[in-house]
């Protein structure tokens, strides 16, 4: 990637250690251009804290300054500097938009203009991980570009769905781009990238995850979309730190309603009251963007299965909620070992699954 | 003069019989014992000298030497100290040397004379009986242990004046009451029945099962579901022991010196080493080479509980013992086989946390520790445990509703009645006890399914991904449950049970 003279100094002004968008704005607003920095170091003396000019002067070299470019070309990846043309727009709403935005795979998705990001925990409950895979992908056939955060849990299933319908996603991260987090996603950031999206992350590429850098990443999932969609979470979690990014940001917010006892429904239950818009089906989402139109209500959508009589007191029983063998056999009276084997049938046929737990519900 | 007497060592669990020979003969002062006798049995000669002279008995003041015959066997252990002792008087003429020629003499001595028990005179005694030895003298302290043998009359003796004067006719002693078998197994009665377990229908069925069939078990379960009670049930589900299963296991804890109070292991013995236990203390081994738990758990079960918490190199050497039913121990000064045909029933949680899958706690790990956690736990291990199943955690407040269950009283019936169907169909492959002992080629032969269940099967393989090991244990188990409802053949009811208990093998753990 050949990068412009003026964009060259503003990439590795960005990249010095300490340079936060607030004290890269100051420079930029106040003394116009990063080359100037680069041949004046000492005119942002007064400008920038004690220990981040020392780094700047550190930086000041020939040799880091190849050694950043280097690293940039050798890992496939392209900077973009907040007043570059390929840089989001939509970043620009934020009261600090990413100096720089490192970027691998495809940059032109960056600019498209359906995009929805979904968040929710790093342990979804069954639930939680059926209501993701179900919403990407209905909403990623209508061409809407799934953003989110790779993290475990939601993400990934946010991600690894929008792959399988052949959908594209970005995925921002909180780490830089080299120091893959969490590392046993580096399959999934592969086949992110070959699928035509983009991981994206406003960190220099060799540094670690830190703390900070996880909520910080959430304003950029936040600003890059349309909308948030907010499937589960705790009412402390990054997810609902998205959603008040979303909400500064003038954003849509949906979010996923859940029981009033399950802890992880809090956070989407609790946006709701506050005037979220409540995400029963993708439809919802769809329509309210008018990214697409509800198909005709199917004629019975589910298919018809034969049930025999023993077969049908468990499916009716496992439809109101899943149940654990125990509580099964407490309420049908069957004996274990007739259970046992209903059981066992309704799982080869594809009826109801078992969980973690001895328990099992309808898929 | 030289004077010869019997006696028994130990040999794995085999009792070996010494003839002990004593010559005293004019010279020096000596007292010297010959035949590879270990520390214990040299030192003898301070508490046999002692002994004799606190009893009231002259030393002699000549030259002794005591040869214990096949002089090649390494001795051990202080049960020689009252055959040199009385072979010493019969060469004074204390006692009359004929008479204890052909009798065998087995105890250790006390300073003052008195005998106290030593360990292993159970194979001892058997041993003595095939020998055809029919009077044996004994320390009253090990009396109980030879109850249960008939033939062989067995004297018990406190101290040495007791032994001189039943020789010589002055004193005599009752010779040990034998009691039969059946009068020997109380009646069933437990600390822990399945009664007092509440819920849990399904790990039940599954023990039953498991019992029945001999199954080895691993349950998986969130802390405080009840794993570990469940377990010390299972002893009194299983069936009861013959005497000649009663008398192997007897023989082993004679051996290992833990003997239980009536003489005679009348239950099946149930073990439960701490999750810290040595490879030696698990398997065996020691100088001595005596029996570990897994010899201990004979005929019994080996409890593992918190299964991840052992020693890698610990569980892996269950793996031979667990194949062979015996294991065999290899010392310098010895070679012991042990038998070592146990049930192995082991727990552990889901994962570090122990709330994976539970509805009462949230689980706080990530799917990599669950991941690092269940590969603590070998492949090949898993592959001899038929079956995994699942324990579920019971929130308070549906314990208190839930009505008593049933006894394990009338599951043991079941159990038995199961049982007795494999002994009959296995009557004429001795080393077959139980539907979990077949190997590939007997599961064709003793194992014919109905169409529907071959159907099944094969669905379950597609639809399941079952490995070929899974396989086969699926229609073990079938076998079992089968069994329990005394049918022939099996058919889909049963496979379908069975691929319940493969909970380690179920996609949701990888």
């Amino acid at each position: 990637m050949e990068y412009e003279i003026k964009e060259q100094y503003r990439i590795w002004l960005a990249s010095v250690r300490g340079m936060t968008p607030r004290k890269y704005k100051l420079l930029m607003e106040t003394l116009e251009d990063a080359q100037a920095i680069w041949d004046n170091p000492d005119s942002a003396k007064d400008l920038i804290d004690e220990k981040t000019f020392q780094q700047l002067k550190k930086a000041r070299a020939q040799e880091a300054f190849i050694r950043l470019f280097y690293t940039l070309d050798k890992s496939g990846i392209t900077a973009l500097s907040s007043s570059h043309a390929d840089y989001p727009e939509s970043l620009l709403d934020l009261f600090d938009p990413p100096p720089v935005l490192y970027v691998r795979g495809s940059i032109e998705i960056l600019k498209e203009e359906k995009m929805l990001a979904v968040v929710g925990t790093r342990t979804p409950t069954f639930d939680g991980k059926k209501t993701a895979s179900e919403f990407v992908k209905a909403i990623s056939e209508e061409d809407v570009v799934i953003v989110s955060g790779l993290a475990r849990g939601i993400d990934t299933i946010a991600h690894e769905s929008c792959i399988q319908s052949g959908g594209r996603t970005i995925a921002v991260l909180g780490s830089g781009l080299n120091s893959m987090y969490p590392p046993e996603n580096a399959e999934l950031c592969e086949n992110i990238i070959q699928t035509g999206g983009a991981v994206v992350s406003e960190m220099p590429p060799d540094e670690g995850p830190q703390k900070w850098s996880f909520p910080a990443r959430n304003r950029i999932i936040a600003a890059l979309s349309k909308g948030v969609l907010i499937i589960e979470g705790k009412k402390t979690s990054g997810a609902m730190i998205t959603a008040a990014n979303a909400l500064d940001l003038s954003r849509d917010i949906y979010a996923i309603p859940g029981s009033i006892y399950a802890r992880l429904s809090e956070g989407p239950n609790h946006l709701i009251q506050n005037g979220a818009f409540p995400a029963l089906s993708p439809w919802d989402i769809l329509e309210a963007e008018r990214w697409g139109v509800r198909p005709g209500e199917k004629q019975d959508a589910k298919k018809k299965i034969s049930l025999n009589e023993n077969e049908t007191v468990i499916v009716n029983l496992l439809e109101i909620q899943p149940l654990s063998f125990d509580e099964i056999s407490k309420q049908t009276q069957f004996s274990s070992s007739t259970l046992n084997s209903l059981l066992t049938m309704l799982v080869l046929r594809g009826i109801i699954i078992k969980t973690p737990g001895n328990s099992y519900r309808i898929i | 003069m030289l004077s010869t007497t019997l006696s028994y060592g130990l040999s794995g669990i085999d009792g070996i019989q010494i003839t002990v020979e004593v010559n005293v003969s004019n010279g020096l002062p000596a007292f010297e014992i010959v035949g590879l006798p270990d520390a214990a049995v040299k030192e003898s000669r301070e508490r046999i000298r002692a002994a004799v002279k606190n009893c009231g008995y002259p030393f002699p003041d000549d030259r002794i030497t005591v040869n214990l015959a096949p002089a090649d066997i390494r001795k051990e252990g202080p049960a020689f100290d009252l055959p040199i002792a009385v072979a010493i008087l019969a060469c004074q003429k204390r006692v009359n040397p004929n008479s204890i020629c052909m009798r065998a003499i087995l105890g250790e001595l006390a300073l003052d004379g008195s005998v106290r028990p030593v360990r292993g005179v159970l194979p001892m005694a058997i041993s003595a009986h095939d020998h055809g030895i029919t009077d044996m003298i004994l320390p009253k302290g090990n009396e109980k242990e030879v109850m249960c043998i008939s033939g062989v009359n067995f004297y018990p003796v406190e101290n040495l004046t007791d032994v001189v004067k039943l020789l010589s006719g002055e004193k005599p002693i009752a010779p040990v009451e034998t009691i039969e078998f059946s009068r020997m197994i109380q009646s069933r009665e437990h600390a822990f029945d399945f009664r007092y377990v509440k819920g849990q229908r399904s790990a039940k069925r599954a023990l039953e099962i498991a019992a029945a069939g001999g199954h080895n078990v691993l349950m998986v379960g969130p802390p405080g579901s009840g794993k570990t009670l469940m377990a010390r049930c299972v002893p009194s589900i299983l069936p009861d022991m013959s005497f000649d299963e009663a008398l192997v296991a007897t023989r082993i804890h004679s051996v290992a010196g833990s003997m239980p109070e009536n003489g005679l292991l009348t239950e099946r013995p149930f073990r439960s080493p701490h999750h810290t236990a040595s490879h030696v203390s698990l398997v065996g081994g020691g100088v001595h080479a005596v029996p570990g738990e897994i010899s201990k758990a004979h005929n019994g079960v080996l409890f593992l509980d918190e299964l991840p918490e052992y020693r890698r190199d610990v569980l892996e050497a269950l793996r031979q013992p667990m194949e062979d039913g015996f294991v065999t121990i290899t010392r310098v000064s010895a070679q012991s086989t042990y038998p070592s045909e146990f049930m192995l029933i082991c727990s552990m949680n889901p994962c570090p946390c122990g709330h994976y899958g539970s509805k009462t706690h949230e689980c706080r790990c990530t799917p990599n520790d669950i991941r690092k956690y269940l590969s603590r736990i070998s492949g090949p291990l898993l592959d001899r445990i038929d079956m995994h199943i699942e324990v579920e955690s019971i929130p308070a407040e549906r314990l208190s509703d839930e009505q008593e269950s049933e006894p394990s009283k009338d599951i043991h019936a079941r159990v038995e009645n199961a049982r007795a169907i494999q002994r009959k169909r296995y009557a004429a492959l001795p080393s077959l006890a139980c539907n979990a002992r077949l190997s590939a080629q007997t599961l064709q032969r003793f194992c014919p399914m109905d169409k529907d269940a071959r159907e099944m099967l094969n669905l379950a393989t597609q639809s399941m991904g079952l490995s070929n090991r899974a396989f086969t244990r699926i229609i073990k188990v079938a076998r079992t449950i089968s069994d329990l409802e005394g049918k022939s053949k099996i058919t889909s009811e049963h496979i379908a049970e069975a691929l319940q208990y493969r909970a380690i093998d179920d996609k949701y753990w990888h």
